[in-house]
């Protein structure tokens, strides 16, 4: 019995030291980037050279989804390396997987000197952590990139006055407030149902696709009106009807979720449940999937569907629907329209916060930091735009007037001439800054076609929209319970069963709301109004 | 035979059937889904054969310049891993199952420990970089060498043996290497086969440690790759698709993508198991018996 309690006693004792041993400080890793700065150092505008500022040769580490596709091409190493005079280092990671490895190597203290930001809460927390760089207060050395930060919701990601990474936005203009959401619609069925406009009233393009589903032009078994997941079904209602985008609204005195608000909200979930008892709302849309509304439109299986898309998008879309159904023309088939109005009869816009989605490491040194805004500032010029959407003029294409013609080679491997994404894929370097959607509404490969539809769809909605604004200060005021907020509230579950079910809509919309409180939602809202009405004193 | 038991052997059939109908449909759905195309999947998810005969999501999958040294890579790691988990797990077993030995109980408490505790991710990536072993494969064959729960398993199939047979060994002079080849392994065949086969299907399916210590592409194992494929072709578009599967991905449709994967991964497994079958049923039962 002694021996065994002496056993216990040993094996304790390892445990101790095992557990102990693992606070112990791990050496320097061979990480990324060098370390001539210390952590959380604001880095001060450097111009290495009045002359020429890329005159010494500076190492740079990059950690971005499209890292793999760097590095092996001509626009790559005869153009971008030479012109920046950087030797870099790639950190391979994958668009499915780099929010884990960014986690994994800021917590091994291993961030690359570029890297894509896993999101907000990451952001906040590495600066915060002290693993992040921040910008030059002077920016005038990179004016293109100091016009893109020149945005509303930036200052709030602002911390001690420093700004440690810049935001990713849909196109060069972070103040643009339209969505880009339209629906995919079979044009040919809504005329032959008698409608040649499409509808500006919700209750019109309901009607409109139940005359659709009743006419059946194809004798489709089981046509759906309209298809998509949830939010596809939810969002363009949502946005057009409703103050939700708003995020959080002042409701009896009080900051609350926009959710909250009943007067607003109840309108238009009784239009969505009055469309889902039409049966033009497809049965199925709470268990689909994102893709889904596109490939049955493109199937010939649903009338219209909503989609958040591109004028690229558009042009790639009339293309699949040509390949999936032979002998039919996508312009005469298919349109792209802008959903319908809200209550007060114009088309309602938001303008949403913008997400930080690049970071810099805090081991980065000034000269480094120098040549990576310089790379960035150049990315978001014109010249910068062409060369990773269309090239060298005259070497990779030609445009007289409208036309454009495309002087790339033939891929030995599909027969057909390269695209400029197959010829350059180092061109994706675009995406560490936008995600290049102006640029197809100028792009002469895009058909002009969807670039009119999509330039005059959204000089309609800029010209006549009711605007709202996202409020970030409250929605990101950070509070313990109020960070617990994504497992209180599922208000996106609770619209679906009141628009698929046949109960008294107030009663259920009630009833969704006192489970949002009773789990917590009570303490963490008065909470935020504690600390925000702390801040306004 | 009575008419009672014709009936009662028609409705067994007829259940048996019906069993193995259900258990082997979504298998035969997994194939024809891959073999046609998007048009006429959306028309007729459930078809009982491939409308509109196609195999242009095997030749996106094969496209990828990558997939024939990523099989290799798997292959490599599979194999060798398997063979080296192995070596570690039988001697480790070996010498745990002499329980007259002294210690060996509290290595068994050691061992059992490492079931419930681990370092973490963190300290896991740290101590395979210190040790050289970033993106190379070894860091898929060398961190998980011995699964504790396989080797409790083996230790317990080597425990069952008599120990007469291996007294009768050591009389006749053998030594333990010989003992534990010539006597204990052929006795224990069907756990090792159970094992092998557990291993295997490990190291085959592996690509999270992958994801994470492999940086170079001509490294990175078969699953690794194939689940990129996949999350590519249905996740954000605007993350870009690899310029030669571009071309490819007009006429492809997300579903038919992922069974043709699922198709390719569970092929090299399913050609093992026949040989292994045997064995598996036999060794299944094993570490159920007794601790």
């Amino acid at each position: 019995m002694k021996a065994k309690k002496c056993w216990a006693l040993i094996l304790a004792v390892l445990l101790t030291i095992g557990c102990f041993s693992a606070c112990a400080d791990t050496p320097a890793a061979s990480g990324a980037g060098s370390s001539t700065v210390a952590a959380g150092e604001t880095s001060t505008a450097v111009n290495t050279d009045e002359t020429d500022p890329f005159a010494e040769t500076v190492k740079l580490s990059i950690g971005f989804w499209g890292s793999e596709k760097l590095g092996g091409d001509e626009l790559w190493n005869d153009y971008i390396v030479p012109k920046f005079n950087v030797d870099f280092d790639y950190i391979q990671m994958d668009f499915s997987d780099y929010v884990e490895k960014v986690r994994l190597l800021a917590a091994s203290d291993e961030l690359p000197d570029i890297c894509v930001s896993p999101g907000r809460t990451d952001y906040f927390s590495y600066s915060e952590q002290g693993l992040l760089k921040a910008l030059p207060d002077d920016l005038s050395d990179y004016p293109e990139l100091e016009a893109y930060l020149d945005t509303p919701s930036l200052p709030f990601y602002y911390i001690d006055g420093k700004l440690y990474g810049i935001p990713r936005g849909g196109g060069r203009n972070l103040n643009n407030a339209f969505a880009g959401s339209f629906y995919m619609v079979r044009k040919d069925w809504m005329e032959q149902a008698g409608y040649e406009e499409f509808p500006t009233e919700w209750e019109e393009f309901f009607t409109m696709a139940q005359d659709v589903m009743a006419l059946n032009p194809d004798g489709i078994s089981n046509l759906v009106g309209i298809a998509g997941s949830t939010t596809e079904i939810l969002d363009p209602m949502k946005s057009s009807l409703s103050k939700i985008g708003e995020g959080f609204q002042l409701i009896d005195g009080q900051w609350a979720p926009a959710e909250f608000n009943k007067e607003d909200n109840i309108p238009w979930l009784e239009l969505g449940r009055k469309a889902y008892q039409m049966g033009v709302i497809d049965k199925n849309f709470a268990l689909d999937d994102a893709s889904v509304a596109k490939d049955k439109i493109l199937a010939g299986q649903a009338f219209c569907g909503m989609l958040y898309m591109t004028a690229a998008d558009m042009q790639s879309l009339a293309e699949q629907f040509e390949s999936a159904n032979p002998g039919k023309s996508a312009e005469e088939c298919i349109g792209f329209y802008l959903p319908p109005n809200g209550f007060d009869g114009k088309p309602h816009a938001i303008y949403s916060a913008v997400n930080i989605g690049t970071m810099f490491s805090a081991k980065m040194s000034d000269e480094q930091m120098d040549r990576t805004l310089r790379f960035i500032d150049w990315i978001l010029t014109d010249e910068g735009q062409t060369m990773l959407n269309l090239g060298e003029k005259d070497k990779d294409y030609t445009l007289e007037g409208e036309t454009f013609t495309s002087l790339l080679p033939e891929n030995p491997a599909t027969g057909k001439q390269y695209t400029y994404e197959e010829k350059y894929p180092s061109c994706i370097i675009k995406q560490l800054v936008t995600w290049g959607g102006d640029w197809a509404k100028v792009s002469p490969t895009v058909d002009k076609t969807y670039r009119d539809i999509y330039n005059d769809a959204e000089a309609y909605v800029m010209e006549n929209a009711t605007y709202a604004e996202y409020n970030y200060e409250v929605a990101w005021t950070k509070t313990d319970a109020m960070s617990k907020w994504n497992y209180m509230a599922d208000f996106e579950q609770g619209f679906v069963k009141i628009i698929m079910g046949t109960d008294n809509i107030g009663a259920m919309y009630d009833s969704i709301i006192e489970d949002t409180l009773a789990k917590g939602g009570k303490q963490a809202l008065a909470e935020l109004n504690e600390v925000l009405a702390a801040k306004t004193e | 035979m009575s008419k009672r038991l014709k009936l009662s052997k028609v409705i067994i059939y007829s259940v048996l059937g019906l069993l193995a109908l259900i258990t082997i449909y979504p298998f035969y759905t997994t194939i024809i889904t891959s073999m046609t195309t998007q048009a006429a999947y959306m028309r007729n998810p459930l078809m009982l054969w491939p409308l509109d005969f196609n195999l242009d999501a095997y030749e996106y999958v094969f496209h990828n310049s990558n997939i024939l040294t990523a099989f290799r890579n798997s292959l490599i790691v599979s194999v060798g891993g398997t063979f080296y988990s192995m070596i570690l797990t039988v001697s480790a077993a070996y010498a745990l199952s002499k329980t007259h030995v002294r210690g060996t109980r509290l290595m068994m408490y050691l061992v059992v420990i490492t079931m419930f505790f681990s370092g973490g991710l963190i300290p896991t990536y740290l101590n395979i970089k210190n040790l050289g072993l970033y993106n190379s494969l070894w860091s898929l064959v060398l961190p998980g060498g011995i699964s504790t729960f396989y080797m409790i398993i083996m230790k317990n199939a080597f425990m069952d043996i008599p120990k007469e047979l291996e007294e009768s060994a050591y009389i006749d002079g053998a030594n333990d290497l010989v003992i534990l080849f010539r006597v204990m392994l052929p006795l224990v065949k069907p756990t090792l086969a159970c094992i092998v086969l557990f291993y295997a299907v490990d190291k085959w399916n592996e690509w999270y440690a992958a994801m994470l210590y492999i940086q170079d592409k001509l490294r990175q194992p078969l699953m690794y790759v194939l689940r990129t494929m996949v999350t590519k072709i249905t996740g954000n578009p605007q993350a870009g698709l690899d310029a030669q599967m571009m071309e490819k991905a007009q006429t492809v449709y997300p579903v038919g993508i992922q069974k043709a994967t699922i198709l390719f991964t569970i092929v090299p497994i399913m050609l093992l198991y026949p040989f292994l079958q045997r064995y598996f049923l036999k060794g299944i039962m094993v570490g159920a018996v007794k601790g």
